[in-house]
């Protein structure tokens, strides 16, 4: 460790950098250019819409170039602030493509759409958090870290607040705020212990690892555990899923598949690379690991059982994926966890993203928001109920989807590691059992869809082609990607 | 002298106080001052630890940004908690109770 650059060599390192930080250029001048353009212009929704979009498109076109120049040499940003290495950007390509599809649907979502206030700060707010979100990919920096993780969570709970007509919606909104904030200042005690212990805010620092072998393990999972409830809150693992159900319930449709799919893809992203090196260090950090994934699992997928509302329901299902991802971490080997976590992720990325499509296209057109409503729908509706069901056949993890060839390989990988790891075999247990168990209450949609009668439902409303073609892009995209996965392992 | 120990200690307390005041306050702004003497006591951490640090200002310069962040999510939260007093009249974060199961 240098006790202290000198300045022209920490000036040179951030020249050079510089190159590498196109993208979250692009995106900080996408955000200015949303603002002026919302400040100036009367009625300048659809310029927005594609401003927002161009810088999206642009910035993952910045990063698939740096993917042809960048092997597999990791580099350091900034003085040490970022982590540059090909992961790095290919988990960023895959939010960036999660947030790309997220974008359409909230261009589409009614309620958003239907705000008197215009859907434009709401374009701001996201390319905010988007930025946070990239920033806290690469992080190699206990601040980087904290500021990322803080601009993501401020613009989530914007996101979530900002169509706040009725009573409940301010109250899912209160919760998630009053809830992320108490996570957020634990976890940023816990860091500053992380730093006192090793004396250096620097997570690639040797250091950080010789302190921790030295003081007792009391204390380390204790310090951990405070960093884990912060990023815990973000990745809605149990117990920090209490906003979970509430938020995606009464959140427009298009924010909840936002924050179901693109802030995890980016703190898992995260802390895997946190997870590697820290489990040789406590020796009880990847049971934590482990009985978090377990409860997650049990909890997320035995309450969606008893779930009537749609939104909610797959709220339970996502704290579930949660707690599958976290078994993923304990793998002792750091490319095939990357990639296997890459893979999941996508499957259950475009999975998601398209149920919470279609839940928003029959919240639009026929108003269903319970299961009950859903009776009779197979013959009204010939394109979405058809699709809906692939994506409840891919969550569960069925073939010929996606959602079976990441849970495949999920547990090939794991399973050869049952003798390495302590009390891998039961979470192994568990995560089958959960498994059926999701049966039940995936498959409970294509039953009330299908063979229920139907009691009343009238059409509401025209229908929406960029729906119906998005919804019947992904349902492809899940099929194709189930039986040639090897076309999407970037890796 | 006042050693490092006596900021750490003050620093806990803070923390506990602030724990205590977010679990058991029964005023939205209650709690959310309650966040604040947990990132305050996060603060005084910081600063502490970098007296001993081997890279000058690190940890201040850690503080600094620590309290333009703090001062961002209580604007945000203050909104969040204005918009439901709008529609409920309360700000009892118990009275929040209609969202279950």
């Amino acid at each position: 460790m240098q006790t202290g650059l000198d300045i022209a060599q920490s000036t040179e390192n951030i020249i050079t950098s510089l190159s590498y930080f196109v993208s979250e250029f692009i995106i900080t001048i996408g955000f200015l250019l949303v603002i002026i353009i919302d400040l100036f212009l009367k009625k300048a929704e659809r310029l927005v819409f594609f401003a927002t979009i161009l810088t999206l498109v642009l910035a993952a076109v910045a990063y698939l170039l740096q993917l042809n120049i960048i092997q597999t040499n990791s580099l350091l940003l900034f003085n040490g602030m970022f982590l540059h290495n090909s992961y790095v950007i290919g988990f960023k390509l895959l939010a960036l493509f999660a947030s790309i599809i997220s974008l359409v649907f909230f261009n589409q979502d009614k309620e958003l759409k239907n705000h008197p206030k215009g859907i434009n700060d709401f374009y701001t707010i996201f390319l905010g958090g988007i930025l946070g979100l990239l920033t806290l990919i690469s992080s190699a920096n206990l601040l980087m870290l904290f500021l990322s993780i803080e601009m993501l969570s401020i613009a989530s709970y914007l996101m979530v607040s900002y169509t706040n007509k009725e009573k409940l919606q301010a109250e899912a909104g209160m919760k998630y705020v009053l809830f992320g904030a108490t996570a957020s200042a634990i976890m940023l005690y816990g860091l500053t212990f992380l730093y006192g212990f090793s004396g250096t805010l620097n997570l690639y620092n040797e250091n950080i690892f010789v302190a921790f072998e030295q003081i007792n393990s009391f204390s380390a999972s204790l310090v951990l555990l405070m960093v884990l409830a912060g990023i815990g809150f973000k990745l809605s693992f149990v117990p920090f899923h209490f906003w979970t159900p509430d938020a995606y319930q009464q959140a427009p449709t298009s924010v909840s598949s936002f924050l179901s799919t693109v802030p995890k893809i980016a703190v898992f992203a995260f802390l895997f690379r946190l997870v590697a090196p820290f489990q040789f260090v406590s020796i009880h950090f990847s049971t934590i690991i482990l009985s978090a994934a377990g409860i997650t699992m049990l909890v997320g997928n035995v309450m969606a059982v008893f779930q009537k509302d749609l939104k909610r329901l797959l709220a339970y299902s996502s704290i579930g994926h949660t707690g599958f991802l976290l078994m993923l971490l304990v793998l002792p080997d750091d490319s095939t966890m990357s990639s296997n976590l890459w893979f999941y992720l996508f499957a259950y990325s475009i999975t998601n993203i398209g149920a919470f499509m279609s839940i928003a296209y029959l919240e639009d057109r026929f108003n269903i928001k319970t299961l009950q409503q859903l009776k009779g729908l197979g013959k009204l509706n010939t394109l979405i109920a058809p699709c809906l069901v692939v994506f409840m056949v891919s969550l569960t993890g069925l073939p010929p989807t996606v959602g079976f060839m990441a849970k495949f390989v999920v547990f090939s990988s794991l399973i050869s590691e049952t003798t390495a790891i302590n009390f891998l075999t039961p979470v192994l247990i568990v995560a089958v059992l959960t498994t059926v168990l999701s049966l039940f209450y995936y498959f409970n949609i294509p039953l009330h869809i299908y063979l229920k009668k139907p009691e009343e439902l009238i059409v509401k409303k025209k229908k929406s082609v960029i729906f119906d073609f998005f919804v019947l892009i992904l349902a492809i995209l899940v099929i194709i990607a189930g039986v040639f996965p090897d076309i999407f392992k970037i890796f | 002298m006042i050693s490092l120990q006596h900021f750490l200690f003050i620093a806990a307390v803070l923390f506990c106080l602030g724990i205590y005041a977010v679990i058991t306050r029964k005023n939205a702004i209650q709690v959310l001052i309650g966040i604040e003497l947990m990132i305050n006591a996060s603060i005084l951490n910081l600063v502490a630890f970098a007296k001993y640090d081997v890279i000058n200002n690190n940890g201040q310069l850690f503080a600094l940004f620590v309290i333009v962040l703090a001062a961002a999510s209580v604007a945000v939260g203050l909104v969040i908690i204005l918009n439901f007093f709008k529609r409920v009249k309360t700000i009892d974060p118990n009275k929040a109770n209609s969202l279950r199961g």
